[in-house]
This record gives C-alpha cells, structure tokens and sequence, in this order.
C-alpha cells in the first residue's frame, strides 16, 4: 500500500519548483491538421525541449522529407508503448 | 529578508493598485528598498508608474514562461526610482495555461530577491485567480482596501475566507495587515454606515485612516506617478504615509 504523503512534504513540491507554464489564448481556437501517416487529426499542443533536440528534429525532418511533429509523434509513440500505456 | 506585502479584495475598482503603488512609493520615500510587482494582466500598475507594458521585451510573464529568466534582468526602474516588475497583457494567456499545481510559482521566482528588499509589494487582478493564490502563498501579509460601497463590504468576507484556506494549506504564516476604507466620501451616510458594519464585524483589523474619494487619484494615474509623489501633502498621500508607518514599526 502507497504510504500518504504528508501535508507538509505535498506543500513543499507545491511551492519550491520552477517551471515554464504555457500560455493558452483563451480566444483562440485549437490550431489542428491531418497526419498524413496516420489519417488522425492532430492538435497543436506546446512544450519545452532542449534546443539542440529541437535541432536534431529539424534536421532529421529535412532529411527523411517528414513534418517535424510527426517525428515528435512517433518517438513518444515508441516512449508510451514501452511504459505500456 | 523581504517581507511580502499583497494587496487583494475579488472586486474591481476597489483600490487596490493605487493602494499598492502608493504603499510601494511611500515605504521607499522613508528608505526602504522596494520592489513592486505587477501581477494583473491589466498592467494597471505598470500603466500608473509611467511605464508602458506594451513596449517592454521583458516582464512578469517572462518569469512564469521561460525558467531560464532571472528575476533581475525583468527588474525596470521607474523615473522616481522604484523598482518595479511590470506586468504585461499576456499574462492572462499564461494564467489560462497555469495548473493548480503551479500555484507556488512565484514564490520561486521572487526567491533569488529576497535579500536585495525590505519590502515586496504585489498588486492583483480582481479576482480568484491562480494569479491571486501565487501572491498569497508567497505573502507575508495581506493589506485589504475596501470601497466604502456595499458590494465591495460583501467581496471582504470572500477574501478574508480565502485567505483562512490559504492560511491551511498553501501559505500557514499568512496574515492579514488590515482593512483599508478607500474612495470614502466623509459626508454620506452610505460611507458612515459601510465603515460602522464593517468595524462592527471586523474591528480590530480596520486601519484606523481611510483613503478620501478624490480626483487627483486619477490624475495622478494620468501623469504616470503615485499620488505620494504627485501631491505628498494631499490626504490620500498622507494616509498612505500612514500606512507605511505601520510596516516600519
């Protein structure tokens, strides 16, 4: 059985982390456009990587002729199987 | 160490950001150090010290959206030196992203300056907001002006109530400074009536001076500078010194 997390230690996590928060437009409709690898429509969606990851996309983009979000698909497709979600 | 001064009530029009920038101006004319952080995505603040939110390439939302940007290097100085972390119309962008979770954000971000203030000071949007709760988990003390109008009479007891909870979980050491009487018009009842209930109900915690209705609060606003500094012998200005005086002691 997962032991309880005290009041004090949930606080803790709650108050001393900084991190990037993501603006959302409230007005703004959600940018979304079909993957062509899939057929599924997919749905614009924002995050922070490493600047030379988002690079290396790049670049592998160019070079297999692909979008970079469907690199991006692919590779968190691979991460979440392997959790076995 | 920085003490953390809020000033918050839900309703709009209360006088919070006049309060705020004149408790901020006040504190530094009698030699603090200062800063004051804007943190209503109307800028009102920012606006009312002379500085254009829209022309600036780095605020308050920086700090929430990229964690490489350091508190500092947001920092503007006003042209009668107060320190100021300006807000920016975008704010309310990056609020509609924020997570419950992330309500304790801005304590981290002001951390880095805690040593380098006497006084912090945090003017908020009118409402309950993530915004509102970031300032009040990071508050030391919470100052409350109140209109003397009957709605906002009903918003104090909402704040005062968020402010217990906050006081249960998020923030223990929260308290509240007082209650300020603001936009008071000495010669009606309604002021007279509104400030009798609300001493009735709230003693102890009702400042004892109160700031006039008057138009050169908003002429001040016009000219860019905080009334303490527009007309220092005005009123207003003097309870505001006041007010300060109750941070010093």
């Amino acid at each position: 059985m997962a032991t309880k997390k005290k009041l004090q230690e949930l606080l803790k996590d709650r108050e001393t982390k900084r991190e990037a928060v993501t603006p959302v437009s409230l007005y703004t409709k959600p940018y979304t456009l079909d993957d062509k690898t899939t057929g599924t429509q997919v749905v614009k969606y924002t995050t922070h990587l490493k600047k030379e990851t988002i690079k290396a996309i790049k670049r592998y983009a160019v070079e297999a002729e692909l979008k970079d979000y469907e690199i991006v698909q692919e590779a968190i497709d691979r991460y979440l199987k392997g959790k076995g979600l | 160490m920085a003490k953390t001064l809020v000033v918050t009530l839900r309703k709009g029009g209360s006088g919070k950001t006049t309060t705020a920038i004149n408790l901020a101006t006040a504190l530094l004319q009698k030699g603090k150090r200062v800063l004051l952080v804007d943190l209503d995505p109307q800028s009102n603040a920012t606006i009312s010290v002379g500085i254009n939110p829209t022309t600036l390439p780095r605020h308050i939302n920086t700090l929430f959206t990229d964690i490489n940007a350091q508190p500092q290097d947001v920092i503007v100085k006003t042209e009668f030196g107060l320190d100021l972390i300006p807000a920016h119309p975008d704010l309310a962008d990056t609020e509609a992203g924020m997570r419950a979770t992330q309500i304790g954000l801005l304590k981290a971000i002001l951390e880095p300056l805690d040593d380098t203030y006497d006084f912090i000071v945090i003017d908020t949007p009118p409402s309950e907001s993530y915004l509102t709760a970031n300032a009040l988990a990071v508050a030391d003390e919470v100052v409350i002006p109140l209109q003397a109008h009957f709605l906002a009479m009903r918003g104090l007891q909402e704040v005062i109530d968020e402010i217990n909870q906050v006081k249960k979980g998020l923030n223990p050491k929260l308290k509240i400074a007082g209650i300020l009487p603001t936009m008071v018009s000495q010669r009606t009842n309604i002021s007279r009536m509104i400030l009798d209930a609300v001493k009735e109900k709230y003693g102890d915690l009702l400042y004892p001076m109160s700031i006039d209705f008057s138009v050169r609060h908003a002429e001040a606003s016009l000219a860019g500078v905080p009334i303490v500094i527009y007309e220092p012998a005005h009123q207003g200005s003097l309870a505001y010194y006041q007010l300060a005086d109750n941070f010093l002691k």
